[in-house]
């Protein structure tokens, strides 16, 4: 007896430890070459990455407090979702108090198209070919190589990365930074604080919008093409191709406005400069407004 | 260090600093000793000043009438706009630090647009920036 109670704490503590321990994942569910997978997931980690199979697999490890996972809906349509227990509602994400953190492993189709919802859980999706991807993001970074027809990004202060190819990309945040040097023919880029470091084209529409966040942005225009770069105080350097053809109109009311295809003016009657320049004969055209930010444009290669 | 990065480098510096103790009190503490040391022995030359006074107000009142006839009638406008900017305290701390920078970048675009209020691309990323807002409203709504 007197055995038995010397061990007791050690047992409740042995109890309350496997009771607090994540529970290890380990699903499947059949899935269609073009499956179309939603994950919703609040605190922890989320991983993505493709195999040869038809089918979806979801390794690691359950937090503690979340509800029993499974993988629902039909082969073709697939979703995946971490909620809190006793916790009801679309997303509910301000239950993660509640909650450990979870830790998906998911694997699918490689031509799947994901749909994913994260909070505080960096979110990593490597391999898809041929799928859109649209992600929603609070504060996890988010990383993307893909080669992707649709890439639709929301993110409040996680950064952006992507890499891979994106025929059409949105990109948006508020502090989190973007880093996206494989963008395809269209691209739309809003930040307010966060720095802008994109590479890409030739842009058939390129449209970059920052409020403070500083902007580096490297390509050319297709030959109809068109782009637009609005700044507040953020700076921005814009390097286009050596043969660039295409109408340049850059301003700025009181940043430094500098260019490599001719010369900025300075307003007679008031602040701010002006650039306005036709180089080559297309019809593409570029417009650069900054308000008090310094505006580079200029020639790659020199 | 190319001349740009300089630039940028110089720009982040341009930071507000917050003092450590609120200063106001000690401000307005040496104000009131002033005045009131200063009162007592002017009393002599008051009423020549008093005169004086009432002359420069009069003239600063037809100055005053005289301006607000010649200007444009946006400005008070845009002055109301700055003031009545709507500050969103969301309860999660992942948003709050979003609402900050959301609520500053408002107040700057809207400062920015008294100056140049003929900017279409200011216009623009105050739309932008106050649809960024809604969207982080609806995420905060979510969140609860």
């Amino acid at each position: 007896m007197h055995t038995a109670l010397r061990y007791l704490p050690l047992a409740t503590l042995l109890y309350a430890g496997l009771a607090c321990a994540d529970t290890p994942l380990d699903l499947t569910h059949p899935a269609t070459p073009k499956a179309h997978v939603s994950i919703s997931n609040i605190k922890g980690e989320v991983t993505v990455t493709t195999w040869d199979r038809n089918e979806v697999h979801v390794g690691g490890s359950l937090g503690d407090g979340a509800r029993p996972l499974a993988i629902t809906g039909s082969d073709g349509d697939l979703e995946i979702k971490v909620q809190a227990q006793g916790k009801s509602g679309v997303f509910n994400w301000g239950s993660d108090n509640a909650m450990g953190s979870t830790t998906l492993d998911v694997q699918v189709p490689r031509g799947a198209s994901l749909e994913v919802n994260v909070v505080s859980a960096p979110l990593s999706v490597d391999g898809t070919d041929g799928g859109a991807i649209e992600v929603n993001s609070v504060s996890g970074k988010v990383r993307i190589h893909a080669r992707t027809p649709s890439l639709q990004v929301d993110s409040v202060s996680g950064g952006i990365e992507q890499s891979g190819k994106a025929d059409r990309a949105e990109l948006q945040t508020v502090s989190g930074d973007i880093l996206a040097p494989a963008l395809g023919d269209q691209a739309k880029l809003e930040t307010v604080s966060g720095r802008v470091q994109v590479r890409g084209g030739p842009w058939r529409t390129f449209t970059l919008s920052t409020v403070s966040g500083d902007a580096d942005v490297s390509g050319g225009l297709a030959a109809d093409g068109r782009m637009d770069i609005d700044s507040m105080s953020g700076d921005v350097q814009l390097m286009l191709p050596a043969d660039v053809a295409a109408a340049i109109h850059a301003s700025s009311f009181s940043g430094d406005l500098r260019s490599d295809f001719g010369k900025a003016e300075h307003n007679e009657h008031g602040p701010g400069s002006e650039l306005t320049v036709q180089q080559g004969s297309g019809s593409a055209r570029i417009g650069v407004e900054s308000f008090s930010g310094d505006v580079r444009i200029r020639r790659q290669g020199d | 260090m190319n001349d740009f990065e300089w630039r940028r480098q110089l720009r982040e510096l341009r930071q507000p600093q917050a003092p450590r103790r609120d200063l106001w009190a000690d401000i307005e503490r040496s104000l009131d000793r002033a005045a009131a040391t200063e009162a007592a022995p002017r009393r002599a030359a008051a009423t020549r000043t008093t005169w004086l006074f009432a002359a420069g107000l009069a003239a600063v009142t037809v100055l005053a009438v005289g301006l607000m006839r010649m200007a444009p009638t946006a400005a008070p406008a845009a002055s109301a706009d700055l003031a009545s900017v709507p500050v969103w305290k969301p309860d999660d701390p992942r948003l709050a630090g979003a609402a900050i920078e959301l609520t500053a970048a408002q107040y700057e675009l809207r400062q920015a647009i008294q100056q140049s209020p003929n900017s279409a691309a200011l216009q623009r990323l105050l739309d932008r920036t106050e649809q960024q807002e809604s969207r982080l409203r609806q995420l905060g709504h979510d969140a609860s």
